[in-house]
């Protein structure tokens, strides 16, 4: 394992978690229809 | 019949436009009973097995999930299997003899990365060659495991969606978990293992043997490569996942042996996909609802093998000019008028048409039927080398891929995209009569028009932008073969099939760079995960909704008309989106073609 395998790692968790924040923007954009 | 069109392109398309439409009802009935958990005949042998996962992984069967906890769930099944996969390949020194025969080095860092995000999206995009970069296990747990769980995880999210529709002032829309344990047993699992056999009584290998030396009788050697494919081929074409054992794919003579197996792949590619569309029909409590969409599908399909068998039917003109030339000179050869009993040639020195880049033993028609179907759907399997297809035909995968792949489609995104392109349907339906649109009785409000335009914007976001990033330095211009507009159809290529989870490559480009690893590998994820995002933000908002009657402004969206218009709605709304590039690529290839110039 290299730094680059971490680097890789990390980048990729990332990536998750943009896809997390922008399903919960989309949930936000529901406004008061909960 | 004019020379591009022969019968027996013609009798392959009837043949296998039949037995689909024959399959869609029964599988389409068995889907539905899977996935709202009532008995199917496989009840006594796989309910055991299901309700024992549920036992072991603490899955609690009852218990459903909003949008954004089913959301959430898929992407926590996703991201360990991405890095497994990646570690798997990392690690291949340490395989061992049996599960590494070859002794094939570790897989290098990105080209790692750039494959297990492309096994974990459903692309199967490949900057390897199977038999000379990966060892049996990172085959089997890595890359075929993945085709279980990514086809898998690509119906639950289409049968999510479904469900959102159908259900009435619903917070939830299901339970991930259960719908991903009931595909992969009810579903994948049974039929591949039929599948697999038959692939093996039609000869293709499955085992752990090293690679065979042989002793040609020119005294040369030769290496045959093999392994536990059968098993893997299986799932790569009913998963719609593509991903070879071998660097030829269905071209080479162990993945695709006989005109048996061409059919079946061809046919298996897009058939989940059609069931798919009559469960949702029988779902939402009105099959015609089904049917239209279904027709929709087909008529695109039809489009595009026509087009595409009808440009590599009447060949190269450059070519065809030549030979007639030759002919006038005096060399030896057939007339250009002449004609064989059973395909049309353009002339005596391509007989049948294009047959540049095809394998022999499948030809013209088979080539591009199975091209046209592996990016209807979202499998990227090939039979026949697409970059050599002439620009037309060429054009044909690239807009089906375009689409979305909503043309049957993948496994489950065929589905969820084109109820994506059935909602602006209504939507510019609604427009059109000064209403508010309604689909399944429920209204399309504010919410959903900006999810769908969402994700519809994220496919051209996605492609364009990668694309147009490559072309405009060395990182990605020193990688391409050809120059002027078939270079830019290479790169075009790679960003649609990426983007569309196809994986199929256009060829021509050595896609295997620290550019193309990166920027691919996040063309695939951004376009499985962020496409698929707001659509099942729609599943939730739908789900809540009660519906409505019928009254005499709902447009009707179960006939003829809602088909055609969606028919024309797709194809404005994709196609021409990628019109102008389009016309800087393949159709202007075409234009250079007919003027004798080529790249």
């Amino acid at each position: 394992m290299s730094l680059l395998d971490v680097w890789i790692v990390v980048v990729t968790i990332l990536f998750f978690a943009g896809t997390v924040l922008f399903a919960i923007g989309c949930d936000r954009m529901q406004g008061g229809k909960r | 019949m004019p020379d591009w069109l022969t019968g027996s392109a013609l009798i392959q398309w009837a043949l296998l436009s039949v037995v689909l439409l024959l399959s869609a009802k029964p599988l389409g009935t068995f889907l539905f009973r899977v996935f709202t958990g009532e008995r199917t005949f496989l009840h006594p042998v796989v309910r055991p097995l299901e309700a024992g996962i549920y036992r072991l992984t603490g899955v609690r069967e009852k218990e459903e999930m909003t949008w954004v906890g089913y959301l959430l769930a898929s992407l926590a099944f996703s991201v360990p299997g991405l890095l497994l996969t990646f570690l798997i390949e990392r690690s291949q020194s340490l395989h061992g003899s049996f599960f590494n025969p070859q002794h094939l080095p570790n897989v290098p860092a990105i080209l790692a990365w750039n494959t297990a995000a492309s096994f974990t999206t459903n692309t199967n995009w490949q900057n390897y060659g199977g038999e000379s970069t990966m060892s049996y296990l990172t085959q089997m747990a890595g890359l075929a495991t993945h085709n279980f769980m990514s086809a898998a995880t690509g119906i639950a999210w289409a049968v999510a969606l479904v469900r959102g529709l159908a259900l009435r002032s619903s917070r939830s829309i299901g339970s991930f978990w259960v719908d991903l344990v009931r595909t992969i047993v009810y579903v994948l699992l049974p039929i591949c293992i039929i599948y697999g056999l038959f692939l093996v009584w039609q000869g293709v290998p499955d085992n752990f043997d090293a690679y065979t030396i042989a002793h040609t009788v020119e005294g040369a050697t030769q290496t045959i490569a093999q392994g536990p494919v059968a098993s893997q081929e299986a799932i790569k074409l009913l998963g719609t996942n593509g991903g070879g054992f071998f660097n030829a794919n269905s071209a080479h003579p162990f993945e695709n042996p006989t005109p048996l197996t061409n059919f079946i792949e061809m046919l298996s590619i897009i058939l989940i996909g059609s069931g798919l569309v009559y469960m949702f029909g029988k779902w939402v409590g009105n099959t015609k609802q089904g049917w239209s969409i279904w027709a929709a599908m087909f008529i695109l399909f039809s489009l595009g093998f026509f087009v595409a068998v009808g440009a590599e039917q009447k060949g190269n003109t450059l070519i065809a000019s030549q030979a007639h030339t030759a002919v006038v000179a005096g060399v030896p050869g057939q007339p250009s008028s002449y004609r064989g009993s059973y395909q049309a040639p353009s002339d005596a020195y391509q007989p049948g048409g294009n047959m540049e880049g095809k394998e022999v033993r499948f030809g013209i028609i088979d080539s591009a039927l199975f091209a046209t179907i592996t990016t209807d759907a979202s499998c990227g399997a090939i039979n026949a080398w697409h970059e050599s297809m002439m620009p037309i035909g060429g054009l044909v995968p690239l807009v089906n891929m375009a689409t979305g792949e909503v043309i049957f489609g993948g496994v489950g995104a065929g589905l969820y995209g084109m109820l994506m392109y059935a909602i602006l349907a209504v939507f510019i339906a609604g427009l059109m009569v000064g209403r508010t649109p309604e689909y399944l009785g429920k209204k399309i409000e504010s919410f959903e028009i900006k999810m769908a335009s969402i994700a519809l914007l994220i496919g051209p976001a996605n492609i364009l932008i990668f694309t147009a990033i490559a072309v405009l330095g060395v990182w990605g211009t020193n990688q391409i073969e050809n120059a002027g507009p078939h270079g830019l159809s290479e790169i075009l290529y790679l960003y649609t099939s990426s983007n569309a989870n196809n994986g199929s490559a256009f060829g021509g480009l050595t896609s295997n760079s620290n550019w193309f690893n990166w920027s691919g590998g996040f063309a695939m994820l951004i376009g499985r995960f962020a496409f698929v995002t707001p659509l099942i933000a729609i599943a939730g908002s739908m789900a809540r909704k009660r519906t409505m009657k019928e009254s005499l402004g709902t447009f009707p969206t179960d006939g003829p008309t809602f088909t055609i218009l969606l028919v024309f709605v797709i194809i404005i709304v994709a196609a021409l989106t990628f019109f102008p590039v389009y016309s800087l690529g393949p159709i202007i290839e075409q234009l250079l073609l007919n003027a004798h110039k080529t790249f």
